[in-house]
Parts: structure tokens; C-alpha cells; sequence
């Protein structure tokens, strides 16, 4: 009894997903039928005993209701008038919105790079914590910062109390279990967990042979997902750039540096290590500058000057908050664009206090709902497009110049978009206007109209828009038939 | 006067139904026209008449539907008690109409095998 149960929710939900096509008037009888069917088909012998073929059919005949709901959709009168209103109505449009939203949600595997630039860092003292590196940008190309001036500072230093170094990340190609496996793959110095305050589990670790020997430390991510979380990988051997590594310990779930992305961490002395990326450990109220100054002064006297590039310092929240002030930047230059752009119609309107929000506060909280959300789209749909396939989202780089300008042209397709459609909505029940008349002589006008009429499907009011505007005055016109 | 007058109306009424029925007949498809003749045999439900023709539900209820809309057939939901003392949903049951008997003469005519298809044994 309680497997026929089970099997018939799903059938159940078909009926009901289907039963929204269908006309009103009916839609009580029909689904009716339609479940009483399925709950005598259920009780065939076949499915009671849990047959797969026949709970197969079930399921196949409770689709059988989508094309009966279609037909009875489209022998109702008015269906395509009824389809022509849910596709005018704000609801629908809101809803649209929605369901980007749900897609790019699902497509995405939960929008790991949002959850990335929106949660805290996965730091004992995330604030403190900063990354200075030659250029700021992360270019694997250029060298970094010597090893024997990172040592001078760290001695001299008034402004932090501890120091790792790291490389760039790069894609490598492992062979880990008899498995081929891809990622990225960085290498830092011993301390660098030490640093972050990123507190490994005993049980989790593996001792490698101290600290002077290389240990590899795989991402809980990467573990889970390219190695199938296999409890045994903790002490055998990763073959990475034909060099054998001995694994020594998974992350702990949130733990990540430079990027998610990256799947295996390669730590040794710091001695060994290439110049790279630097990560300190500030003291309090330590200011980027200061840091960089006093960089640039232990380099001095190791007898080095930063010739070509400034060393660049960046707070590690301040490098996750990037893509949040891009966003915001675009925004803000998509404002200013829209009021130059609209401002002087806005300026000409008679009417100036019918398009206060307190006399239309419906029709403004529909532009504003709707205009969030486009945008909001536009912000995830550039992190995840951007940032997630990024190995160097740690540094200014993440917000690189494909996500500015991403988020630079999206902020201005949304707002004008937006506003376009708001224009074209009746100023009353928001649905988007309809049943366009053709006004003036084509002759006289070289062969074009002077205008069109919009009409509110609902008889609330009349949109003019000319064609060819008579004077500097002449501007959209909306007049209110009914309230 | 009046007498003949509604007389004549009424007859033509009659033999315009008859000629515009003849018309929707020819109409049907074949399988229309075996759903029509499985519920003519006694099939009253959708899933029966799916089991006996083998014709998908998405198929089977659209057929019903229209044929019901065209008065070939008629729907009636069994009676309330029936179902509840049997601890079951009620269920709607289908049986052809006399326009629908008559229609299913000409479509005979028209598919010879629909005659192979017998009535259920009660």
C-alpha cells in the first residue's frame, strides 16, 4: 500500500502540473477524472507487486493528461486571448525573472562563485590577512617577489607578525589512484595554513617527514569529487609533474586559497620555494600603503629596487569584495547613463505629479522589483561565468576586465531594457500594452506614420508615441481612460 | 398556417441535423472511429478503452473529448455511493448516444474492421 503511494505522486503532481492548461470551468471535473483513472490503473496486480514496466506505463499514461490539457486549452474560446494576457502580465514577467534565476541556479551546481565572493573567508583573522604581490595582477609570466627580500622583511618588519609565500596557480594533470585526474595546482611554503589560520584535523593529516619535506594537501572539493572522497588516497603517492608526491591531508570542507577551484596545494620550505605571491599576516590597523612602503624599503636595503613595478599590497576581503564593487561601479554609471538618456523627457512630462511614486507606488515597486532582479541576474550570471573558472580569485584580478566590462554593459542593457518595458506598460494594471493603431498619412510623411497608439487590453488608457516628432515638446502621451 | 409552417421548420431542422451528422461522420478519423466503436461495445472508461486499443492516453482522452463535444458521446460520473461503498474514486463512465449509433453505421461502411471489434461480455 505504501509503495502504490509512493508511485502515485508523481502521477498525481503530472495531473495537477497539467490541470493548469485547462479551462476553469472544467479543470475541477477533469482532474478528477483523470486521478480516478490513475488510481484504478494503479491497482493492477502488476504494479501492486512492484513491477518496473507497469509502473513505467502508469507514469506514461499520467502524461497522457499533458496533451488532454492541451487540447482542452486549445478548444476553449478564449485560450489564446487568455495566453496573450499571462504572456502581458507583470506576473509573468516577474516570474520569467524567477526562472533564469532557478536555471542559472541549477546550471551553475549552486553558484559556487557567488557563495565564494558573498560568504566569509574560511580565515582565522580574514582581516589581517593580505596578499602583495609585484604587479597586483596574478600574470604567471612575470616574476615575483624574491625570496631573500621576503626574508629581510619579514625580520625587519613592524607591520606583520607572520609570512608565507605562494606561487601562481596553473592547470596540471595528476595521476592519483590509477586515475588521470586535472586541476589547479599550487605551491606554497609549509606555513601557509599555519598563516591563514586554516586548522587541518589531525585525523586528516598524514606526517610527510616534517616540515622539510614536500606534502601535498588535496581540496575537500577535489577530493570528493575527482577521487570519490577515498579514505585510503591520505599517505599514498600523487604523481604530479612526473614527480612523485606523497599525500599528506584533505582540507577541511570550506577551506580554499587563491580559488575553490584549486584542488592541489603543494606545500614545502620556504627556502625551496620560487618567488611568488606573498601572505601576510598584518597587525592591526595596517594600511595597504604602509605595507607596500615598507616592502619597498627592505628591498632597499638588500641592495634591490623595484624598478619597473610597485609592489602591490590587497586585504584579502578587500580582494573578495572586488567583484561587488565592480558591480556596484556599473550600476552607478548605468544610472547616470539612463537619466541622460531620459532625463530631458522626464523633464517635459505635464504631468510630473501623476508619476510620483505616491501617486502610482504599484507601478513604481513593479519597475523596482523587476529591475533588482534583471540585475541581480546580471551579477551572478557574471560571477559564474568570470570568476568560477578562474584560478586567482584572490587578488584584484578577480574582477578582471571581462567582468567589468560584463557588468558595465549587462547594468546598461538591464536599466534601459527595463525602463523601454516600463514605458510600454499600461499605467494601471502594469500589463504591457497592446492592439497598436497606426496614426496620420503615410503619403504625407514619406511614406511612414506619425505615430502609433498603444491600448490597454483592459481599457485603462491610450499610449501615443509619435513617429516623427513635430517639436522639441512632442513626447510620449499617456491618457487615462478609466481608473 | 402555423401548424405547417413549424412542421416544415421542424423538418428542416431534422434533415439539415441529419445531413451536418452525416457530414461530421465522414469526418472522423479511423481512430476516432475505434474509440467511438470501443465504447459502442461496452468500454466505458478511458483506461478499458485504452487497454483494448492500444492507443496511448494521450490520444484516448483528446478523442473522447471531442467526440463528447460533438455529441457522439455522452460522460456521466457514476453514482457517488457506488464508488464510496467500494472505497474507491468515483469514476466518469462514456456510452455512445444515438447521433453517435448511427454515426457508427456510416463509419462501418466506411472501416469494414471496425465490425471485428466484439462487445464486452457482461
Amino acid at each position: 500500500m505504501r509503495l502504490l503511494e509512493v508511485v502515485l505522486i508523481p502521477c498525481r503532481a503530472i495531473v495537477y502540473i497539467a490541470s493548469v492548461l485547462a479551462p476553469s470551468s472544467l479543470r475541477r471535473d477533469w482532474r478528477r477524472e483523470w486521478l480516478s483513472e490513475i488510481w484504478h490503473q494503479s491497482r493492477a496486480p502488476e504494479i501492486e507487486k512492484g513491477e518496473l514496466r507497469s509502473i513505467w506505463r502508469l507514469y506514461c499514461s499520467s502524461f497522457g493528461s499533458l496533451a488532454d490539457a492541451w487540447w482542452q486549452f486549445r478548444e476553449d474560446g478564449h485560450a489564446l486571448s487568455r495566453l496573450s494576457r499571462i504572456l502581458r502580465s507583470p506576473r509573468f514577467c516577474l516570474s520569467s525573472l524567477g526562472l533564469l534565476f532557478l536555471i542559472c541556479f541549477v546550471v551553475s551546481g549552486f553558484l559556487p562563485a557567488t557563495r565564494t565572493v558573498l560568504f566569509p573567508l574560511p580565515y582565522q583573522d580574514g582581516d589581517r590577512m593580505a596578499i602583495v604581490s609585484r604587479t597586483g595582477r596574478m600574470e604567471p609570466v612575470r616574476r615575483g617577489i624574491p625570496k631573500e627580500i621576503a626574508q629581510a622583511w619579514l625580520r625587519n618588519s613592524h607591520l606583520i607578525d607572520a609570512m608565507a609565500s605562494s606561487s601562481f596557480a596553473t592547470q596540471v594533470s595528476a595521476i592519483a589512484g590509477g586515475r588521470r585526474v586535472t586541476t589547479s595546482f599550487v605551491t606554497a611554503s609549509s606555513n601557509l595554513f599555519d598563516v591563514l589560520g586554516v586548522a587541518i584535523a589531525p585525523a586528516a593529516s598524514h606526517s610527510a617527514g616534517g616540515d622539510t619535506q614536500p606534502a601535498v594537501y588535496l581540496s575537500h572539493a577535489f577530493w570528493e569529487k575527482q577521487l570519490h572522497g577515498d579514505s585510503q588516497i591520505i599517505g599514498t603517492r600523487l604523481l604530479i609533474k612526473g614527480r612523485a608526491e606523497v599525500v599528506a591531508g584533505i582540507l577541511p570542507v570550506n577551506a580554499w586559497f587563491l580559488s575553490p577551484a584549486i584542488g592541489i596545494y603543494r606545500l614545502q620550505p620556504m627556502d625551496d620555494e620560487a618567488g611568488g605571491l606573498l601572505v601576510v599576516h598584518c597587525r592591526p590597523h595596517v594600511s595597504t600603503s604602509a605595507l607596500e612602503r615598507e616592502l619597498a624599503q627592505a628591498a632597499e636595503g638588500e641592495g634591490y629596487a623595484f624598478v619597473s613595478t610597485a609592489p602591490h599590497a590587497v586585504f584579502l576581503p578587500d580582494a573578495q569584495r572586488a567583484p561587488i564593487s565592480i558591480f556596484a561601479a556599473a550600476c552607478f554609471l548605468a544610472m547616470v547613463l539612463a537619466v541622460l538618456a531620459h532625463g530631458p523627457r522626464w523633464m517635459r512630462l505635464n504631468n510630473v505629479a501623476d508619476w510620483l511614486p505616491s501617486k502610482n507606488w504599484r507601478w513604481w515597486k513593479f519597475f523596482f522589483v523587476k529591475t533588482l532582479l534583471a540585475l541581480l541576474l546580471v551579477f551572478i550570471v557574471g560571477l559564474e561565468l568570470f570568476v568560477a573558472g578562474t584560478r586567482q580569485t584572490m587578488s584584484e584580478a578577480l574582477g578582471g576586465p571581462a567582468l567589468m566590462w560584463f557588468y558595465i554593459v549587462g547594468c546598461n542593457a538591464v536599466l534601459l531594457a527595463s525602463i523601454s518595458d516600463q514605458r510600454a506598460r499600461c499605467r494601471v494594471c502594469q500589463r504591457l500594452l497592446g492592439l497598436p493603431i497606426q496614426i496620420g498619412c503615410p503619403g504625407c510623411l514619406l511614406l511612414d506614420w506619425a505615430g502609433t497608439e498603444f491600448l490597454c487590453p483592459q481599457g485603462h488608457g491610450v499610449l501615443y508615441v509619435p513617429h516623427h516628432v513635430a517639436c522639441w515638446e512632442q513626447e510620449d502621451t499617456w491618457v487615462l481612460l478609466e481608473t | 398556417m402555423v401548424h405547417t409552417a413549424r412542421f416544415v421548420s421542424i423538418l428542416e431542422f431534422v434533415v439539415l441535423e441529419c445531413y451536418i451528422g452525416m457530414n461530421e461522420n465522414v469526418k472522423l478519423s479511423h481512430t476516432a472511429a475505434l474509440i467511438l466503436r470501443t465504447v459502442d461495445c461496452g468500454y466505458r472508461y478511458g483506461f478499458d478503452i485504452m487497454d483494448v486499443t492500444g492507443l496511448p492516453s494521450g490520444t484516448v482522452y483528446p478523442a473522447l473529448r471531442r467526440l463528447e463535444r460533438d455529441g457522439l458521446v455522452a460522460g456521466k460520473w457514476e453514482d457517488e455511493s457506488i464508488a464510496l461503498a467500494e472505497e474507491r474514486p468515483a469514476r466518469r463512465y462514456y456510452r455512445t448516444t444515438r447521433a453517435g449509433r448511427q454515426s457508427l453505421v456510416l463509419l462501418i461502411e466506411r472501416y469494414p474492421l471496425l465490425e471485428k471489434l466484439t462487445p464486452v461480455q457482461k
